[in-house]
């Protein structure tokens, strides 16, 4: 046994034995260069182990096989036949990598199957044919996967027909590469036994138009496979020059009318690629005759006119239109297309099954007579004739064979739904609009966003109408009142039949009362699940339809009463369907809202009697009205506020109930994770019974539908947060209006007790309340009320996150919404301020509002004489909350603000000395303790010491007082209460005072009482000196009693000196110096 | 790392970067941008390499580049690797924009190229019409440092081209031609201007298409400033962070492109091509 076979033993053992998915990846890729580079005869021994992997959990294993079987089939394509089924298993993969490299794998070993068994004509090889055989398999599933919903499976699909398309093609004249690296039918040999080149060019043919019609006709098409097919297109023709024309009709089709339901983003890329793709084709020879169409759209696409003059052959080339590349009808064409390439992949199965049963059989057409001729006149004409007018050819011969009798048979009630809604898909491109806005920007907007507006947002109606088409079934539809003349008789359109074709039609079918309304509810229940139940991509854009197309529905039911009260079936199906998964149906509660809101406006309109406001002049009076619904709705709010008697915020600082909460009580939210959707739709459909009957007035009757709608759709979404959370942030900013109760049930969802500060409710609760205010004008006022409202929460958590909303709020908010915050805050404040309440809670509210009021006047300083002034007139017990907080505050004024500041201490009313001193305390001895006071603390304390004769305004500077200054005001300060002698006293005794420690003990001494001016202060004062041990010492005491003991007469409290408590004292601190003093004060 | 954990990890990384600026307009700003990229997308290779000194490309030191390299090898020869995708940067000199975009992806760990598609290597010189003109391919970052660096120090000091090839010689030994890297294939491709989308796009149209492997192209307008490119370059890092996240690039690219414009508030161009 030869050392590669004993290694690839080993790594297959490992390779079973890992667990890690890198290390079997690992194994099987060292297995695959071992039986496949090293040593390719040892892959027929381990051919079995290997293809175990297959069944591997891992994809990237599975992937890693298919690298293996890649290898080993382009090395040996004898080998495929063999691969067959495991690439067959794997085909059909549920893992989109798997199945993409799959297909890849079969584009490429086909490709070199063909490439090695095309030249070997009469000297056949058995393994050519087995092969070919299994690609031929091969293909027929990778085809099938074409309309896979993954855009990458369908991409490699295009991508696999793309190569087919080249191999089943002949190279001609400016076909770009070489024929050794681009296998054609050209490699065929002329009498070769299975290649069959008139079925395969055919084959080649149908799939190319099975492209074109791909990119064409598709509804959903994402922009990868878009990109893809065009990448694709671009690709045939530059290497078979043959399909110039088609596929420059195909481009410059898709780059005139894009797909409608791509993003403008989608747009923009595709016209980039095309731009790209068009200028390498229009650079080919073979596009010359199509230079006159190209040019233009290449200067429109931006493309130097240098490119295009260095090219451009218009002036030698006769030119040919694009116009009869395509056909007409694309979808037919589609349906055609897919049919003849269903049949022949069919037929080549059986083809096969026959060749493998009868072992020698010969293609058709394959026959001995057949040789370079033959081939030499089917490239010509495959050269000179029409290539896609076989399309239309295709498309009537398939509709022959679906007479109108089998498709009568099969026409039910739900196919006939069916049918009408499928009709609604393939509405015209032009759809009018009685919306003048909408007009107006169209004539604005690029041609695709027009329509991809109108497609989603047009009345469905009026583009039937316009349309002309006038069927028997056109009344079974609800249609909304329309105010403005009666519908115009028109000719239906008769489509120019083709000749030999078959006249369809439908007879008139009349309807009773009952089979309208279950034709009616069974494609209303229809198209409401279509449009709920979508998925990604462009079936979005489907669905935006099928939401415009219900919402229709549901407004035309809006003029029963039933239908007002929200009481009608379509309206319970729809609460239903949205409250059972309200979060996948945001998309269909906006347009809903959007389409209820809209036609209560109508209603108003109607109400109004303005016959000037027709379908045709909504859109010019529609802003017009919006703001005069917006008046309408804020005088019926304030009026609902005063009625309610909540008030402005002067008077609803108590509390942390909002006036809107009172309007309409919200229901209560079930936030257990548990709760059923069965429950969900009952709330939802109760809230709006409860809207309905409730008549709070807080709704007019108009808006009374849309309030209610709106109302269940949020109460239904925030019963499943926070998964909801996006969904109800999308609903509150886009809806078109956003009641008071609405916000209040934003604000039920708070939680009230004292919950974790990164609550998720919490926290969301107030960003919305944010968010809301800031973008939503209609609403802004309760927003801010219940905002502003938290902040006084007893819930500390939530009066600390609410404060914290707000002053985030104040800061990103615009100058006008400043101001009201702000008189919202001081309202609130002064309330608090005159509370008589004196427990700690009502302290902490206090603390609470003023704390978010000075967070709001830190810029705005002149506001603190508002403070101020209610400082002057609280109570007590709400002086020393407010005192509590003032610290942080003042400084951060002081430094924002100084000379506003200032100014703001000068001017303070009668009993706010407390206040102002305070803050002239926090200021100075915040200058202190970083170097000194600085000159305007100083100046303002001056100013209001000589404005109030009041001392105490001194004391905060009495480091920056000079040395007379402070004699002359000791006086003074000694006057004062016991405790402020004790503070003035430190103040004097720190070093930064002018005045130095014998001289104030001196001076301490010299002083009389007399008036305010105590004894008992003076001694005070004198006991704080004594205390101050460091700074009196020894010998400072011994010079100042000297000095003491010199003045004459003596001072009066040189005798307490004398006592002999003082004289012990002395002696501890004198001792031998005390007999001295002593002596000199006996003999006086 | 499993690869729901992956996921995760580039989502949460994708969120924190997500929104930013609108673009870079003074030092001050980029150097903001910087110490956001370092301090709000920690490098997922960081617990590899002790200290990668992500922050800015003149504080990667060659010793920290080789340690960050060792580790990426280390953790492609026996463990999975930590993004599943090939990325090439393009821009038109493959030294600006494309190789800070290099830089910030290497960082992250993402498996990363870059190329130029001009017709040669052009740096600003002393004059708008006398640039320093180089060939792809034939000359390193370092050589070109000495030369530039002999030439007139002060001024290309002062201009940020020694500090930028100082950066790029750290990363790669020169700059490389896209058009002549036909032999590499990558997942997606990222390219720094119009232009040069649509000149990837044509290279890779006119390539002998062999192997069908889809190649996503998208295009992002950048300046060629530093500033610019280092706001692009954390853009490309959040649109590769959006992809790693996908399950599916191929299905859900759509919505990675709008999501990458609502954060970003830059328009994407895409595209596909084939190898």
């Amino acid at each position: 046994m030869s050392d590669v076979h004993t290694q690839v033993v080993a790594l297959l053992n490992e390779l079973h034995a890992s667990t890690r998915k890198v290390d079997k990846v690992n194994r099987l890729r060292d297995v695959e260069e071992f039986v496949v580079r090293k040593d390719p005869g040892l892959l027929d021994s381990f051919f079995d182990e290997l293809i175990q992997t297959q069944t591997d959990a891992e994809p990237a294993v599975r992937v890693q096989l298919i690298s293996l079987l890649e290898a080993a089939c382009l090395q040996d394509t004898a080998i495929i036949a063999r691969a067959l089924p495991t690439l067959e298993y794997l085909l059909a993969d549920e893992t989109p990598v798997v199945v993409k490299r799959a297909v890849r794998c079969c584009a490429n070993i086909t490709r070199q199957c063909f490439a090695q068994a095309a030249p070997h004509g009469i000297n056949r090889h058995p393994s050519h044919e087995a092969a070919w055989a299994a690609c031929i398999k091969l293909k027929a599933q990778v085809l099938a996967l074409r309309a896979d919903k993954n855009p990458g499976v369908s991409s490699h699909v295009f991508h696999f027909m793309e190569t087919l398309v080249l191999l089943f093609s002949y190279r001609t004249r400016g076909s770009v590469g070489t024929q050794q690296t681009d296998a054609s039918l050209d490699l065929v040999a002329p009498e070769h036994p299975f290649l069959n080149t008139a079925k395969l060019r055919k084959q080649g043919r149908i799939l190319f138009s099975t492209l074109v019609t791909s990119l064409l006709a598709s509804h959903d098409i994402s922009s990868v496979l878009a990109g893809t097919i065009t990448t694709s297109l671009t690709s045939i023709a530059e290497r078979r020059p043959v399909f110039m024309g088609p596929v420059l009709a195909t481009l410059v089709r898709i780059l005139d009318e894009p797909p409608i339901h791509f993003s403008m983003s989608a747009v923009r890329s595709m016209r980039r690629t095309l731009r790209a793709q068009l200028l390498i084709l229009f650079k080919h020879e073979a596009s010359a005759e199509f230079h006159d169409e190209l040019v233009p759209r290449l200067e429109g696409l931006g493309v130097a006119q240098r490119d295009i003059n260095d090219y451009d052959k218009r002036s030698e080339v006769r030119a040919r239109p694009l116009d009869g590349f395509l056909p007409k009808d694309i979808e037919t064409a589609v349906a055609a297309d897919e049919a003849v390439v269903d049949e022949d992949e069919k037929m080549q199965g059986e083809e096969t099954k026959e060749q493998e049963g009868g072992g020698e059989g010969e293609g058709e057409g394959g026959g001995e007579g057949e040789g370079e001729e033959k081939k030499e006149e089917e490239k010509k004409e495959e050269e000179g004739e029409e290539q896609l007018s076989a399309l239309e050819k295709a498309a009537q011969e398939q509709m022959a064979k679906y007479p109108f009798e089998k498709l009568k048979a099969t026409l039910s009630l739900d196919s006939l739904v069916d049918l009408v809604i499928t009709s609604l898909l393939a509405l015209p491109d032009e759809l009018p609009t009685g919306d003048a806005e909408l007009t107006a920007r169209a004539h604005r907007a690029p041609k695709h966003e027009t329509r991809q507006t109108e497609r989603q947002r047009g009345d469905v109606r009026e583009a039937i109408r316009k349309d002309e088409v006038e069927t028997s079934l056109a009344p079974a539809l609800p249609m909304a009142p329309r105010p403005d003349n009666k519908p115009k008789k028109t000719k239906p359109v008769v489509t120019p039949s083709r000749p030999g074709a078959k006249r369809f039609a439908l007879r008139p079918v009349t309807l009773s009362a009952a089979a309208k309304q279950r034709l009616c509810m069974a494609a209303f229940r229809r198209i409401l699940n279509s449009a709920c139940n979508g998925g990604r991509r462009g079936v979005r854009a489907r669905m935006s339809t099928f939401a415009t197309v219900a919402c229709q529905m549901l407004s035309g039911q809006a003029v029963d009463g039933a239908a007002v009260k929200g009481t009608d079936p379509m309206t319970k199906e729809t609460l239903e369907v949205v409250g059972s998964n309200p979060v996948a149906r945001a998309d269909f509660i906006n347009t809903w809202l959007f389409h209820e809101w809209w036609q209560a406006v109508q209603r108003q309109q109607q109400g109004d009697g303005n016959s000037d406001v027709g379908a045709g002049g909504v859109g010019d009076s529609r802003e017009k009205e919006t703001a005069r619904v917006k008046e309408e709705e804020e005088v019926g709010d304030q009026a609902s506020q005063q009625a309610s008697g909540g008030g402005g915020g002067g008077g609803g600082g108590d509390g942390g109930e909002s006036v809107v909460a009172k309007e309409e009580a919200p229901v209560h939210m079930d936030t257990s994770t548990d709760a059923t959707t069965t429950t969900t739709a009952a709330a939802a459909s109760s809230a709006l019974g409860k809207q309905n009957s409730g008549g709070s007035g807080q709704s007019d009757g108009v808006f009374g539908r849309y309030d209610a709608c709106a109302m269940a759709c949020l109460q239904a979404l925030l019963t499943q947060l926070p998964m909801s959370e996006a969904a109800v942030t999308r609903l509150l900013s886009d809806c078109p209006r956003v009641s008071s109760a609405m916000v209040a049930n934003v604000t039920a969802i708070i939680p009230t007790d004292e919950s974790d500060e990164d609550d998720p409710q919490l926290r969301f609760a107030l960003l919305t309340l944010r968010s809301l205010a800031l973008k939503r004008e209609d609403c802004r006022e309760a927003c801010l009320q219940a905002l502003l409202s938290s902040c006084t929460s007893r819930s500390e958590t939530l009066g600390t996150a609410a404060t914290s909303t707000s002053l985030q709020l104040f800061e990103t908010a615009p100058e006008a919404m400043r101001d009201s915050i702000l008189s919202f805050a001081e309202n609130a404040m002064l309330a608090a301020l005159r509370t008589t309440e004196v427990d700690q809670a009502a302290k902490t509210a206090v603390a609470a509002q003023c704390r978010l009021f000075f967070q709001l006047v830190l810029t705005r300083v002149h506001k603190f004489n508002s403070l101020v002034q209610g400082y002057a007139t609280a109570t007590p017990s709400a002086k020393r909350a407010l005192l509590s907080i003032l610290q942080h505050p003042v400084s951060e004024m002081r430094r924002r603000e100084p000379t506003a500041f200032f100014e703001a201490l000068l001017h303070f009313p009668h009993n706010a000395e407390s206040l102002v001193l305070r803050a002239l305390h926090t200021i100075c001895d915040a200058e202190e303790a970083k170097r000194k006071v600085s000159a305007e603390a100083r100046a303002c304390a001056m100013a209001l010491y000589e404005k109030t004769h009041d001392v105490r305004f001194l004391i905060p500077i009495i480091s920056a007082l000079t040395q007379t200054q402070l004699e002359d005001h000791l006086a003074e300060f000694l006057s004062l209460p016991a405790r402020v002698v004790k503070q003035v006293m430190q103040r004097l005794l720190k070093p930064t005072c002018r005045l130095d420690p014998p001289t104030l003990l001196l001076q301490l001494h010299k002083l009389e009482p007399a008036g305010a001016l105590k004894i008992s202060n003076i001694i005070v004062a004198v006991d704080a000196c004594f205390q101050r041990r460091d700074v009196y010492t020894q010998p400072l005491l011994s010079t100042v009693l000297e000095q003491l003991a010199e003045l004459s007469p003596p001072p009066r409290l040189l005798m307490r000196t004398a006592s002999p408590d003082l004289a012990a004292q002395l002696k501890t601190y004198c001792g031998e110096h005390t007999d001295s003093p002593l002596a000199k004060l006996v003999q006086a | 790392m499993s690869d729901a954990k992956r996921k995760e990890a580039a989502a949460a990384v994708a969120e924190s970067t997500a929104g930013g600026d609108d673009g870079g307009e003074n030092a001050a700003k980029r150097s903001k941008l910087m110490e956001e990229s370092a301090s709000q997308a920690p490098s997922p290779i960081s617990d590899a390499a002790p200290s990668p000194q992500a922050a800015s490309p003149s504080s990667l030191t060659a010793s920290s580049t080789t340690q960050l390299a060792s580790a990426q090898d280390e953790r492609a020869s026996d463990s999975e690797p930590l993004y599943r995708f090939r990325y090439a940067v393009v821009c038109s000199s493959n030294q600006n924009r494309s190789m800070e975009a290099h830089l910030f992806l290497k960082q992250r760990g993402f498996n990363v190229e870059s190329y130029g598609t001009g017709s040669c290597v052009k740096i600003p010189g002393p004059s708008i019409d006398r640039p320093n003109v180089f060939e792809f391919d034939s000359i390193s970052y370092d050589e070109m440092y000495k030369q530039l660096e002999a030439q007139n120090k002060a001024l290309y000091q002062q201009t940020g081209m020694l500090a930028m090839l100082d950066r790029n010689r750290k990363i790669k030994r020169n700059p490389e031609k896209f058009q002549r890297a036909t032999d590499k294939r990558f997942d997606i491709i990222l390219t720094c201007e119009t232009r040069i989308f649509d000149e990837v796009v044509r290279d890779l149209q006119q390539r002998d298409n062999t192997t069908g492997e889809l190649v996503h192209i998208c295009n992002l307008d950048i300046k060629d400033t530093h500033e610019c490119a280092t706001q692009g370059a954390l853009n490309f890092v959040h649109l590769a962070q959006l992809m790693e996240a996908t399950d599916d690039l191929d299905e859900e690219v759509e919505a990675v492109i709008a999501r990458f414009e609502d954060d970003t508030g830059e328009e994407l161009m895409h595209s596909v091509a084939f190898y």
